[in-house]
């Protein structure tokens, strides 16, 4: 028996194996527990404290959670999230499919447009945000072509769909490029077996595209609502989460709480909160593609 | 008029439609990036002139020189890169080795360790950023390049991306190596590496990207002018020259060229490895 069989040091090549097969991941592993996993469980101790970052943490029990059920601040800071991630995801899908579906009627286009498409989402936030934050000054380039006269940073109904436009702006070529592979992976059949029933381009994307590709934009739904929770660099640069409340998101809100205001045990809480969102989210992304392997 | 050559019109008519549509968007997405690239070298009158100068009517390329001269970009473009290439460093090595051990060996804990692995893959910085600062100021690393690498040195994404790949070599291919005397840290440096370069090629990309993008763990951590990376060299300009848009165009599209360089050259790998992961940087 090959399994049996003595190799060196008294251990049997197959558990040399697997002492081999520890040895590769602990290096990967072992910075991942202290830096991620161990974070994780500190994220929630210290949301039952009371925490100053000056001396030791005071544990209050769920104090920090039930006072934030209240919190006018961190709802408005949910809200303003949650409408965010349809204000993005919604527009984002429809002009994504919208392109990945003019790549797909004439394939030899899309490799002159593709690349220019993507090349926002690679570039910094910090860039692409302050050339939006000059763009759409109230004298800027915006107002000036379109003949407006619109305060969009600084007013109160304009500064959230501001930042909307400007990240649809910079995912829209990237989110296209997922719905591309998702159509792209409808068999042609199907397509040949409806035209010789006498259906129209229309009634093709209607009855075949859409039906199937909804999977691919459920996955961009995911993803552009996991982006929404994170978005942090824009209102952080761009409104400083005003005017008012306006653009202030969840990240922005917790980096507020936990770095200018020092509340470490109220700001831990709207992490972990975060993250328990993060994580459903992860779980329906990965049910997806499952679903979509199969 | 034949049935053949009408299809034929109507197929070029569909084509011009499609290339139509295709130019409107693009030309929306490229008119602020053409915008950044005139007005970095105009002025800050001609940012705001109206009718828009499309056209820039002189050239002032000193705006880069001022802008270089009224702060240490040298040192933050210095910091960026040294954090960048070791962040690389370390996430190639630990993925490539890790992704190999969870792809092709047994042993006990794997199924756990790889849970690890998952978690890591999901959850957003955000939620784990207030401990990392204390962790991080607990160990003395504020204002210092171990606080900038350490805590991103290895990423969960990096080997799931690896293992995904390296499940995909033929075990059968292994054990005809090992037959031939190849001990396990052959097998990995001769035969598994070199298979796997198009995937580390990409991942190493895509971390060097996403390092030299990042702006918020910086922002957390550093605070000293000395360890300033460009992003938040940028914002600090920012900061000290609110109005002199020109010289913060100009700093933006330097810390932007060598993103823009690596993208045209590994564009390819960039979209598809994004594409099917679904996740950026």
């Amino acid at each position: 028996m090959q399994g049996g069989r003595r190799a060196g040091r008294g251990l049997t090549i197959a558990q040399r194996r697997s002492l081999f097969g520890l040895l590769f991941v602990l290096p990967g592993v072992v910075p991942l527990l202290i830096f991620v996993i161990y974070p994780m469980g500190s994220a929630l101790y210290l949301s039952f404290t009371n925490w100053q970052l000056m001396g030791t943490p005071q544990i209050q029990g769920f104090q920090n959670y039930t006072q934030l059920s209240s919190d006018l601040q961190f709802r408005s800071a949910l809200t303003v999230t949650l409408e965010f991630a349809l204000g993005t995801a919604i527009p984002s899908c429809v002009l994504a499919l919208g392109v990945a579906l003019l790549f797909n009627a004439r394939a030899s286009f899309t490799s002159w447009y593709q690349p220019l498409l993507f090349l926002p989402a690679v570039l910094p936030t910090v860039v692409t945000s302050l050339v939006w934050g000059i763009l759409y000054q109230g004298n800027g380039v915006i107002n000036n072509v379109l003949g407006l006269n619109v305060a969009w940073l600084t007013d109160q109904s304009w500064a959230l769909p501001a930042l909307m436009i400007m990240t649809i702006w910079t995912n829209l070529g990237y989110y296209a490029v997922i719905l591309l592979a998702g159509v792209r992976e409808i068999p042609n059949d199907y397509y040949e077996a409806a035209r010789i029933d006498g259906a129209g381009t229309p009634a093709l994307i209607r009855h075949i595209t859409l039906p199937l590709v909804r999977p691919t934009l459920l996955f961009v739904v995911v993803i552009a609502t996991s982006n929404a929770l994170t978005l942090f660099i824009q209102p952080y640069l761009l409104t400083q989460g005003g005017p008012g409340d306006a653009t202030r998101t969840l990240s922005e809100l917790i980096y507020d709480t936990a770095f200018s205001f020092l509340n470490i045990g109220k700001a831990s809480a709207m992490s972990f909160i975060l993250l328990a969102i993060s994580l459903v989210l992860a779980f329906v992304q990965f049910s997806v593609l499952q679903s979509g392997d199969s | 008029m034949s049935a053949n050559e009408s299809t034929k019109r109507l197929g070029l008519l569909r084509s011009l439609l499609v290339h139509a549509a295709l130019a409107v968007v693009g030309l929306i997405v490229a008119i602020p990036l053409y915008w950044t690239l005139i007005s970095s070298v105009t002025t800050n009158a001609g940012i705001f002139a109206t009718p828009v100068q499309w056209i820039p009517p002189s050239l002032h390329l000193e705006n880069f020189s001022q802008a270089l001269s009224a702060a240490p970009f040298g040192r933050y473009f210095f910091n960026s890169a040294v954090v960048g290439v070791v962040v690389t460093a370390t996430t190639l090595v630990t993925s490539a080795l890790a992704g190999y051990g969870f792809a092709k060996f047994q042993f006990p804990g794997r199924r756990i360790l790889f849970v690890v692995v998952l978690i890591a893959l999901m959850v957003p910085f955000q939620a784990i950023m207030i401990p990392l600062f204390v962790l991080a100021r607990q160990l003395g690393w504020l204002n210092s390049y171990a606080g900038l690498i350490v805590p991103g040195a290895v990423s969960g994404f990096g080997i799931f991306l690896m293992r995904q790949f390296m499940s995909k070599v033929p075990d059968a291919l292994l054990e005809a190596a090992r037959l031939d005397g190849c001990n396990e840290i052959q097998l990995f440096l001769r035969i598994v590496l070199p298979l796997s370069r198009s995937a580390l090629a990409a991942l190493a990309v895509l971390t060097f990207l996403a390092s030299w993008n990042n702006f918020l763990w910086p922002l957390i951590v550093a605070q000293n002018p000395d360890i300033l990376t460009v992003p938040l060299g940028i914002v600090q300009f920012r900061g000290s020259y609110f109005t002199n848009y020109t010289q913060i165009l100009a700093v933006s599209l330097m810390a932007a060229a060598p993103v823009i360089v690596l993208y045209l050259v590994m564009q390819r790998q960039i979209i598809e490895t994004f594409a099917s992961s679904g996740i950026k940087g």
